[in-house]
């Protein structure tokens, strides 16, 4: 479970606070979306979980499983069971996909249980042949030359290998064509169980056709303003962000006003 | 106790020429010239004891039916004089050329010498790592490449923890004569000095494939003559420095002769405390019109500690020429380093696989298969301890 209380966040490069005291809680089990206006801070938001250096928390609390995470270090946060797809995965030349998975893998668990290079080629190959990914891309150098497409495959394919208990996917679906859309959302329906929960950041409700969340929850200014199911995505692919605000009365500047 | 220049040539049955050479070598060396960096690196004479030398061929039979020569050199300079005598210390490595050169021929230990015969392609590697008593001070290898032949030649450092370690390696290309030669300076000792000089003839090719992956305080020179009208060389290097060590790498490509082509690639890491400085030159001589230069260093540093300095020179004398160069000293990229963390990676073992990934572009331009994936091995050996 993810429990994210009274949380403020500035960005370093500028001392700008882009969170602005929110609360988030995602129990065990459960999928949910964060949508919102651009630069509302639901990236950050993001970062911050995962423990990205260009952020600092200067107040609140971040607990998962009872845990605190403020002050752990990016990779301890991982093997706690927490993983990021990310909007723009990094490329790394001469670090070969498939070394990167297994290496990945391996460092998720203590040394009696590391996964042997057979057992791991199998998983790998089922998994990849599950996402229609084509065999040459284990080859080929992390990221290096994929299309956005290719890259955002790459993160699911690396969240089934992984296989966290919390999965952030921030704008997993932007770029997509719909093939790829699909293939993406099938990927999170598949490890969709008791012990998997996901926080999907996303502009548009396409994805939530094939990735039903249990709840929705609409982020302004740096906190949550409204939480509910899915319908609450619809109205606002009709209505908009700023029929919204002015509903609620939210006193927030949008980027794009 | 040691022996006397004298008395240890006699042992070794080494031809006059050779014994008075020496004997010449050590008593003009305070003459000759010696720069600051070089000082520390101009080691203590070493103990001359008598070894024990094996006069046969030592190439594999298959090499040996092909007429390749690769032989203890004391042993081939009785039996191979005209090749030696003309060659050896007096073309790719001058003796004369400074005093650790001088020292360097007086106090010689142990050597091996290589032939490649005339138009012979040689397809299975050469290993010459085994012509060498490697714990010895002063080691040298001379090797010749006959025109038209065409070979891949290895050489591995296999010493153990020896105080000072020095390995000069000429190698000289007739016409039309192409050679691959990967060099794996693995050494273990406190100093270490390693020279790789060549001097190439018409339409000779030689590509150098170095891996600097020494321990401790270190020294490589490279310096290869373009003197053959369409000659060409590469030197491809990386290094890798860590903990307290010093490196300094120095290569140079020197054209001479017109249609002449020399590239340089080097890509390091600097880990650790440690500091790497390279100084790269290219020089294009006057009479050397539509030549081509270039130098590419890249140089990778893991800590706010490490320091990686690069001097990139082109001296160029004909204006008829195409040169350039790039350089660059830079830190782990963060985002990469923190995209690795973000799959539970730890910082240290994510810094190893973007130290591999910066230097794997540049092994796998070796041509050999097998070497790329000795050179991977060493690799490997040399990141985890």
């Amino acid at each position: 479970m993810l429990e994210i209380k009274n949380l403020h966040v500035k960005i370093n490069e500028n001392d700008k606070e882009v969170i602005k005291g929110l609360n988030l809680t995602i129990p065990d089990g459960e999928v949910h979306v964060i949508m919102g206006p651009n630069g509302t801070g639901k990236s950050t938001l993001s970062q911050t979980i995962m423990g990205s250096p260009k952020y600092s928390i200067t107040s609140g609390e971040i607990e998962f499983n009872h845990k605190k995470l403020n002050d752990l270090a990016t990779d301890e946060r991982a093997r706690l069971g927490l993983f990021i797809g990310m909007q723009y995965p990094t490329e790394i030349s001469g670090v070969k996909n498939v070394d990167f998975i297994h290496a990945a893998m391996n460092a998720m668990k203590p040394a009696e249980q590391k996964v042997s290079v057979l057992e791991f080629m199998h998983r790998l190959d089922k998994v990849m042949d599950f996402l229609d990914i084509p065999e040459d891309y284990t080859d080929r150098y992390l990221n290096e030359g994929f299309s956005g497409g290719e890259k955002k495959r790459n993160e699911i394919l690396q969240m089934m290998m992984i296989q966290p208990q919390l999965a952030i996917l921030d704008e997993i679906d932007s770029g997509l064509d719909i093939d790829a859309l699909k293939v993406v959302s099938k990927g999170i329906n598949e490890m969709r169980d008791d012990n998997f929960s996901a926080l999907i950041i996303t502009h548009y409700d396409r994805i939530l056709k094939y990735v039903r969340p249990d709840v929705v929850h609409v982020m302004m200014d740096g906190r949550v303003v409204i939480s509910g199911d899915y319908h609450l995505a619809e109205q606002l692919e009709a209505g908009g962000y700023a029929t919204l605000r002015d509903r609620l009365g939210i006193d927030a500047k949008l980027v794009d006003d | 106790m040691s022996l006397s220049i004298q008395e240890f040539a006699k042992k070794n049955n080494e031809p006059q020429w050779l014994a008075v050479k020496r004997m010449v070598a050590a008593k003009m060396a305070p003459n000759f010239a010696i720069d600051n960096q070089q000082r520390n690196f101009n080691f203590a004479k070493p103990n001359l004891n008598q070894q024990k030398i094996n006069f046969s061929n030592q190439a594999s039979d298959q090499h040996q039916k092909d007429g390749v020569i690769a032989m203890d050199l004391f042993a081939a300079a009785n039996q191979f004089p005209e090749l030696i005598q003309e060659n050896f210390m007096e073309k790719a490595i001058y003796w004369r050329d400074n005093q650790l050169n001088a020292n360097h021929l007086a106090y010689l230990q142990s050597g091996g010498f290589v032939f490649i015969p005339d138009n012979k392609y040689i397809d299975e590697p050469i290993n010459i790592s085994n012509l060498i008593q490697h714990d010895n001070q002063e080691k040298h290898l001379l090797i010749i490449a006959a025109a038209g032949s065409a070979s891949n030649i290895i050489f591995e450092d296999k010493n153990t923890n020896i105080e000072n370690d020095r390995l000069m390696i000429e190698v000289l290309l007739g016409d039309h004569a192409k050679v691959n030669f990967y060099d794996a300076a693995l050494s273990k000792a406190q100093n270490t000095h390693r020279v790789l000089n060549a001097y190439l003839a018409q339409n000779a090719e030689l590509n150098t494939y170095t891996s600097l992956f020494n321990h401790f305080n270190s020294r490589y020179d490279s310096n290869i003559d373009l003197d053959g009208v369409g000659s060409l060389a590469t030197i491809n290097l990386i290094n890798l420095a860590d903990k307290q060590q010093k490196q300094l790498i120095k290569t140079k490509i020197v054209n001479q002769s017109e249609h002449t082509s020399g590239t340089i690639n080097e890509r390091g890491i600097v880990a650790d405390e440690a500091r790497t400085i390279c100084d790269t030159t290219g020089q294009i001589k006057q009479d050397a019109p539509n030549s081509y230069s270039d130098q590419t260093n890249r140089l990778l540093t893991l800590s706010k500690e490490s320091k990686g300095k690069i001097d990139p020179i082109l001296l160029i004398d004909n204006h008829d020429v195409i040169a350039g160069h790039a350089a660059s000293v830079g830190r782990v990229n963060a985002d990469q380093l923190y995209y690795l963390k973000t799959r539970g990676i730890p910082a240290k073992e994510a810094r190893l696989l973007l130290t591999r990934g910066f230097l794997i572009p540049l092994i796998n331009k070796f041509p050999d298969e097998k070497i790329r994936k000795q050179m991977m091995i060493n690799l490997e050996e040399r990141i985890n301890g």
